[in-house]
């Protein structure tokens, strides 16, 4: 399968189309939207967000049938591309968290880390801070660093790792991904923070170069 | 001054500028003085970074890709009669 134009970009949203906006409801304009187009584009996409915000392929599988099926009954009252990653978005994340509830799969979920653990009482550092090498080109062709992320993402708590992967990994914006989430911007952006800390926390031994 | 405690707290709205004028000055001016809180500050930029930069979309699995291909064809199936 391969995804068209702009397939290599991580969001639901190719390459060439608009960046998500506020608005949900599909509308009329643009091309029309086929069935083979949902299949090819969509799908894989769909699939990759499931995969990272639940951190288990075979679960991503279900969810992403669950939403093609869900796509396909609504195809012919929806035609217009344009705003179909908006309301895709809704659509996957829905599914994605019903699915986890169904499923308690956040019992799985421990104790939160401290994200802030590595300081001092006096708000000093606790361990010497080191220089990161990750130089552009190094991330945009390693496929170590890929599968660090990918499972360093995949050991957020929930809470974390679902704003983290619509952030930083889908880039929507704050206000998109409280929406999605049934949150407020403020704790999406302090989620958010969090989420990052923890990805350093967890990436670090193997980027870091020696110390300053 | 403001602890590195402080500063990685701020850090989220630092890189994206929404932190007010006054909290932001105390948090450069920290910055001038602490090459350990650059250096922080640089790896908190480098884990927006990466992602967006080594992330790829990857393929289905090839039993799921057949499972939709199947729910795809009966879907055109009743599409095509539908219209007939």
């Amino acid at each position: 399968m391969t995804p068209r134009k702009g397939g290599n970009t991580v969001s639901l949203v190719p390459e060439n189309s608009e960046r998500l906006t506020g608005a949900a409801a599909p509308d009329h304009s643009g091309p029309p939207l086929t069935a083979e187009q949902v299949f090819r584009e969509y799908a894989p996409r769909v699939y990759n967000l499931a995969r990272r915000m639940l951190g288990d392929a075979t679960d991503a599988e279900d969810v992403t049938q669950d939403v093609f099926v869900q796509v396909l009954r609504k195809l012919p009252t929806f035609r217009a591309e344009s705003a179909f990653p908006t309301w895709l978005y809704r659509v996957a994340v829905n599914t994605i968290l019903t699915y986890r509830r169904k499923r308690a799969l956040w019992l799985r979920q421990g104790p939160l880390p401290d994200v802030l653990a590595d300081f001092h009482a006096d708000g000093s550092h606790r361990h010497p801070v080191r220089p990161w090498l990750t130089g552009p080109e190094k991330a945009a062709v390693d496929h170590e660093t890929h599968r660090l992320i990918e499972t360093a993402i995949t050991r957020l708590p929930d809470i974390y790792r679902d704003v983290y992967v619509l952030a930083d990994v889908e880039e929507l914006p704050a206000p998109r991904v409280a929406e999605l989430l049934g949150l407020n911007v403020a704790a999406v952006k302090s989620r958010l923070h969090r989420a990052r800390l923890l990805m350093r926390r967890a990436l670090a031994p193997y980027v870091e170069g020696s110390a300053a | 001054m403001i602890t590195c405690r402080e500063v990685v707290e701020l850090l989220g709205d630092f890189v994206s500028d929404e932190l007010p004028p006054q909290q932001r000055e105390r948090l450069e001016q920290h910055l001038h003085g602490c090459p350990p809180c650059v250096l922080y500050l640089e790896s908190y930029r480098a884990i927006i970074r990466l992602p967006r930069q080594a992330l790829r979309i990857t393929s289905l699995p090839p039993h799921l890709e057949a499972r939709l291909r199947f729910i795809l064809n009966d879907y055109l199936k009743i599409e095509h009669s539908s219209q007939e």
